[in-house]
């Protein structure tokens, strides 16, 4: 038991270890640094990158955007997934709704996003919001409306009224299932942010990765991805490690 | 006291399966009586549980306790299920203290009963622990103890011990009747296990197969507190080769297959 976490840290490091070597061997096959870089000549530009404010800035930039839609998402998402859930009636109206804009990838959204909010912030903000907002929604919905009905049947033969069953057994329940609503909404929210910021904003990581497209420098561009990517994995641990102290009951 | 009426109750799903569970059904059970019912499996016993409780409502009959016909689901009738249904997400004291949260006690008699329960379940140090950590006795010794807590007026046990292995199951029933004798407690425990019925019960409702009838009401003859000696004495064995006949009438190798 005690020395599984260091065997698993070993195999994850080894893992990503992998992954660069066989990078950088295609890229020495390749042979050809200005289209395809190597892990190394990405590794110094993302050195020097992260030494210039611009960077650092287009990074927050990112980050504020998709927390801040994240959030929205999160908080309109798991409400009214908890309220749908519970109201049988009230999810005849909204599940039709949900089910046919779920399907339109933010992306899409993008030109009427720029039209509302303009460029800059906001567009962003609206993106990662829906991107988060439908799985969050749907597994929260799912949760609630999944739980073990041997359970409600306790509660109330322990004498609960619908606000007990609610706080104290819908909504723990459901607490799984949302996170891994909260974990799915949260990448995409990450990937619509980076959609948005290359057509609709002034800064941000897929600003970056944009502009340096345009001037063919393919270093920074892969730079960008990895900064993307790691930031991802970071955000997703994260949401791992509030799941743990928030469900300590279910460890998986 | 609790009385079931003439009670009938069938099941219509959707129409393909009419299932008649229990045809007009009339006994009582005494104020702090253990009255256990044994019947061939798929009879209907779990049917009289779920409505004594509430869950469901019967076709035709009454069902009163204290003279009050059942109207829903109430803490006055607690049910303790086959596979504990302990909340997950709670830890043992947060189980017991469920149901007393729900009666709107303050936290410090809430803690005080939450002590006294743990004590007589003997759970006292794994009060922190998640169901998940327990054993399956422990689980149900917790199912207890969080129904014990509310003092209904009846708990009706639903094959309480039916998922444990036979030696944790007869440890539990001496713990079960030594609890019992401290509370007194009015109990209605289904089982399909005969051994379970005499060792635990003041009186046997013996059922027939489907719709289920009243065969006999046997009441137990050992004086309480009981022994585990009385399990091999030929009083028991006696009891139980009766219910057993009058059981065996009833399962057909079909209903078995």
């Amino acid at each position: 038991m005690l020395n599984f976490p260091i065997k698993r840290n070993f195999s994850y490091a080894a893992s990503i270890f992998g992954l660069l070597f066989v990078w950088q061997a295609a890229s020495m096959v390749y042979h050809n640094y200005e289209l395809f870089p190597s892990p190394v000549s990405v590794f110094l530009q993302l050195i020097q990158l992260f030494s210039y404010q611009n960077y650092i800035t287009d990074v927050i930039a990112s980050l504020k955007r998709v927390v801040a839609g994240f959030f929205l998402a999160g908080i309109m998402g798991v409400s009214l997934g908890i309220i749908t859930g519970i109201n049988r009636r009230l999810s005849y109206i909204v599940k039709p709704i949900i089910e046919l804009l779920r399907p339109i990838p933010p992306i899409a959204w993008i030109p009427i996003a720029i039209l509302l909010f303009g460029l800059g912030d906001l567009p962003a903000i609206f993106l990662v919001f829906l991107g988060a907002f439908f799985p969050i929604f749907s597994n929260t919905y799912l949760g609630v409306t999944h739980v073990d009905g041997r359970y409600i049947k306790a509660a109330y033969s322990l004498g609960a009224t619908m606000k007990e069953i609610v706080l104290h057994v819908l909504i723990p329940s459901s607490l799984p299932s949302i996170f891994i609503g909260l974990k799915v909404g949260l990448g995409v929210g990450w990937m619509a942010v980076i959609a948005a910021e290359m057509v609709g904003a002034q800064s941000g990581l897929g600003y970056s990765i944009q502009m340096n497209r345009l001037l063919l420098d393919i270093n920074k561009v892969v730079s960008g991805m990895v900064t993307i990517g790691v930031i991802g994995a970071l955000l997703n641990l994260l949401l791992d490690e509030e799941r743990r102290k928030l469900i300590p009951w279910n460890h998986t | 006291m609790i009385a079931f009426t003439k009670v009938s109750k069938s099941f219509d799903n959707g129409g393909k399966n009419f299932v008649r569970a229990l045809n007009e059904i009339s006994f009582e059970i005494e104020r702090k009586e253990i009255l256990c019912v044994v019947g061939p499996s798929g009879c209907g016993k779990s049917t009289i549980i779920n409505l004594l409780a509430g869950f469901i409502v019967p076709d035709s009959g009454s069902i009163t306790v204290s003279g009050k016909e059942v109207a829903g689901p109430s803490y006055l009738r607690t049910v303790v299920f086959q596979d504990d249904a302990l909340f997950p997400w709670k830890t043992v004291k947060d189980n017991i203290g469920f149901g007393l949260r729900c009666k709107g006690l303050g936290s410090n008699e809430q803690a005080k009963k939450i002590r006294d329960i743990l004590s007589i379940t003997n759970l006292g140090e794994f009060s922190d622990c998640y169901p998940a950590q327990l054993s399956g006795g422990m689980k149900q010794m917790c199912a207890l103890g969080r129904a014990l807590a509310i003092e209904p007026e009846i708990i009706l046990m639903d094959e309480p011990f039916a998922s444990l292995d036979q030696q944790t199951r007869d440890l539990i029933q001496e713990e079960f009747l030594k609890i019992k004798d401290q509370i007194a407690q009015t109990v209605l425990l289904v089982t399909h296990n005969i051994d379970e019925a005499i060792f635990l019960g003041d009186k046997i409702l013996v059922l027939t197969a489907r719709p289920a009838q009243i065969k006999e009401i046997i009441t137990v003859p050992f004086e309480k507190p009981r022994s585990p000696d009385i399990r091999s004495s030929q009083e028991f064995i006696d009891i139980k080769s009766r219910i057993w006949y009058m059981l065996r009438n009833d399962i057909s190798v079909e209903n078995l297959v």
